[in-house]
């Protein structure tokens, strides 16, 4: 209960609320305009906060992400195009709805749903995770080991391209981790005599560069002048914020359902809120038909849908704070965010820093309440938004890029990273490589070789010590069939004479 | 731009093979079994074998499809000359920026960055440079003087306020 008390006392305070708000504000402005990720909000971000004492910083963080995932939903109403990539599954009948001038009821059910779908999110999140971590605390390297192991594969699962490519992607990121001193000996690795690169490549700049000057390298290749183009006029829509505020019991088992499946789904490593949107959107459509009316049959597969992307984002924390092994690259970005902070995650942060964490946790409750006022708030200035041409906007993040990770960073070298990451990140999804295998790839790189290396000294270099521990043999048994089942499948279908893929399959996996 | 499975395949196996190389001539010290080498030679490795697997793909489909061989192929927007020249300029403002910022000051870099970038991007003079202003003193104020980040000022130094 003391515990409870303190987190309450560090969150209610002025700077936090103010904070907060703030936070709200920007990550709803940034969710709102298409192609601009929650991912790139939070990395523009996380300069700020390092500025900030650990439990604003943090607060700020989750503030945004979950203002920027509900905000996707706005361009996805209006204009069929989500703002972030969890808006994507439900995009098509949304936008259905809002040519009939029911644009706002969708969203403002939507802002409820995510709500309430964020709320039971973060209430797993509180209930799940000491328990976890009680039984994390017997874990020694080789179910670390295990578990990055298991966390880095699934990142290559769940993305869209071809599993060679976000293999490739991940190596990379891992390579990019090992660049500095070597956590195990001390010695310098890659750094070609360069003084700039003994500390590493700085994490904030890295990922600045992947998110932002990438997205701005991409924005050059779509338009000419086009940009400064306004938005088609939007359909004028009827006022209904508050008949969403009633109409949303009618889909209370809708929203029950998406926020349980969000849980779960953000639970797992490599699956983060677009994967829950789509499982629940999909999961919905049985029980939709039974509805009555069309517009009454899209909510009610909207609705879970909604919950369920926040919610995962709650989900994905239990992972993240327990083990230090992040979902998706979202709470890689925070993940590191808490590592810059001295909270570093893992079981023992629920008894070294209970108060900071569980402030954490509240703030991220918090955040989901904000929602309801917010996301109506949003609703309504959505317009407003949209009529920031991009050509004047992204210029202006490049600024806020170059500046954020020279402050971070203090050094010019900063602004050369960024730069060379903007044309990696650029390149590789112009290529069909996914970058979240390699945030996850950098966060988990260091975590990876220390427990690695510290198993193969104990086990005196016999692998066969990796199996020996009941839940290390689990984790790797998981682990393993994770990377052969694919491999195994292929060849049965071989063998039963399923034909495999056909060429024009196979063309288009290789040239994604 | 987009490259071939063959040209990427070949591209990851030569810079797995590099990491290799280089991991396996980092020093081991006597006071640990595994030097500093070992974690990113397996990387290196790794990445070598993806770099075969994407070049055996890429062989594949070439022999499945006749004439389909290639190495790189210009995106649509590379032939529209605007665009190649609003995709170079973005770099080289930033590698000017970083070359110019010690002597001329951040603010002075900032505003033209900004301004030129807006300018050229949305052809409307007014509303870059002014938005070009309002960005620079927005961050000068917030980093400089409330998160004492210490932004170069160059040839505004005297003039800096304290």
């Amino acid at each position: 209960m003391d515990a409870i008390i303190n987190a309450f006392s560090m969150v209610m305070t002025f700077e936090v609320l103010v904070v907060m708000m703030i936070a709200a504000l920007y990550g709803l402005s940034v969710g709102a305009i298409p192609g601009l990720t929650a991912s790139m909000a939070v990395a523009l971000m996380v300069p700020v906060t390092f500025f900030m004492d650990p439990v604003p910083a943090i607060a700020a963080i989750v503030t945004m992400a979950a203002m920027a995932i509900f905000s996707g939903d706005l361009p996805a109403v209006y204009m069929r195009m989500p703002g972030t990539p969890a808006s994507a599954a439900y995009t098509e009948p949304c936008h259905g709805l809002s040519q009939r001038g029911l644009g706002e009821y969708a969203l403002s059910m939507s802002a409820v749903s995510s709500a309430i779908g964020g709320s039971v999110g973060v209430l797993a999140l509180i209930l799940c995770a000491p328990f976890l971590a009680e039984f994390a605390l017997n874990f020694s390297s080789f179910e670390y080991f295990w578990l990055a192991c298991m966390g880095l594969t699934a990142a290559i699962a769940v993305s869209d391209s071809s599993p060679v490519k976000g293999a490739v992607s991940l190596l990379l990121g891992l390579l990019v981790a090992s660049v500095g001193l070597d956590p195990v000996s001390g010695e310098a690795r890659f750094t070609f005599g360069n003084a700039d690169l003994l500390g590493g490549l700085g994490f904030i700049p890295v990922i600045i560069g992947l998110f932002a000057v990438a997205e701005i390298l991409r924005f050059c290749t779509r338009n000419s002048r086009a940009g400064n183009s306004r938005q088609a006029a939007l359909v004028p829509q009827k006022p209904m914020l508050l008949q969403a505020l009633r109409d949303i019991f009618k889909y209370k088992v809708g929203v029950a359902r998406g926020s349980f499946v969000g849980v779960l789904v953000g639970i797992l490593p490599g699956a983060g809120a677009d994967v829950a949107a789509y499982i629940s959107y999909a999961m919905s459509k049985r029980a939709a038909a039974r509805r009555t009316t069309p517009d009454e049959v899209n909510m009610a597969k909207i609705v879970p849908a909604t919950a369920a992307n926040n919610a995962a984002v709650g989900g994905s924390f239990i992972p993240a704070t327990v083990f230090g092994i992040p979902g998706d690259s979202l709470t890689a970005i925070v993940i590191g965010v808490l590592f810059m902070k001295g909270l570093n995650p893992g079981p023992t942060i629920f008894t070294e820093n209970a108060d900071m964490i569980n402030a954490v946790f509240l703030a991220f409750l918090l955040a989901n309440l904000m929602l309801i006022p917010f996301g109506f708030l949003a609703i309504k200035l959505f317009k407003r938004v949209l009529q920031v041409p991009q050509s004047i906007l992204m210029p202006v993040i490049l600024a806020f890029s170059i500046v954020g990770a020279f402050a971070v960073e203090n050094t010019l070298f900063a602004i050369a990273i960024i730069l060379a990451f903007g044309v990696i990140g650029f390149f590789m999804e112009e290529n069909g490589f996914p970058l979240a295998p390699m945030i996850l790839g950098i966060v988990l790189g260091p975590m990876l070789e220390e427990t690695f290396i510290t198993s193969m000294m104990r086990a005196q270099g016999d692998l066969m010590v990796f199996f020996e521990r009941p839940v290390s043999l689990a984790l790797a048994i998981i682990t393993l069939s994770l990377w052969l089942l694919p491999l195994l499948l292929r060849l049965f279908k071989r063998r039963t004479g399923i034909a495999p893929e056909s060429p024009a399959h196979r063309q288009e996996e290789c040239t994604q | 731009m987009k490259f071939s499975d063959i040209t990427l395949g070949v591209s990851f196996t030569l810079l797995g093979l590099a990491v290799l190389v280089h991991g396996q001539q980092m020093k081991t010290s006597p006071f640990f079994q595994y030097g500093a080498g070992f974690f990113p030679s397996i990387i290196g490795s790794l990445l070598a074998v993806c770099g075969v697997i994407l070049l055996i793909k890429g062989i594949r489909l070439t022999l499945v499809q006749q004439g389909g061989f290639w190495l790189v192929q210009a995106g649509p927007w590379m032939r529209d000359r605007e665009r190649v020249i609003n995709f170079v300029l973005v770099p080289l403002l930033v590698v000017a920026f970083v070359a110019a910022i010690e002597s001329v000051g951040f603010p002075l870099c900032s505003v033209l960055l900004v301004g030129l970038l807006c300018q050229r991007f949305s052809g409307r003079p007014l509303l870059s440079w002014v938005t070009a202003v309002l960005v620079t003193v927005f961050l000068y104020l917030f980093f400089q003087q409330l998160m004492s980040v210490q932004l170069p000022m160059g040839v505004l130094t005297d003039y800096q306020g304290r």
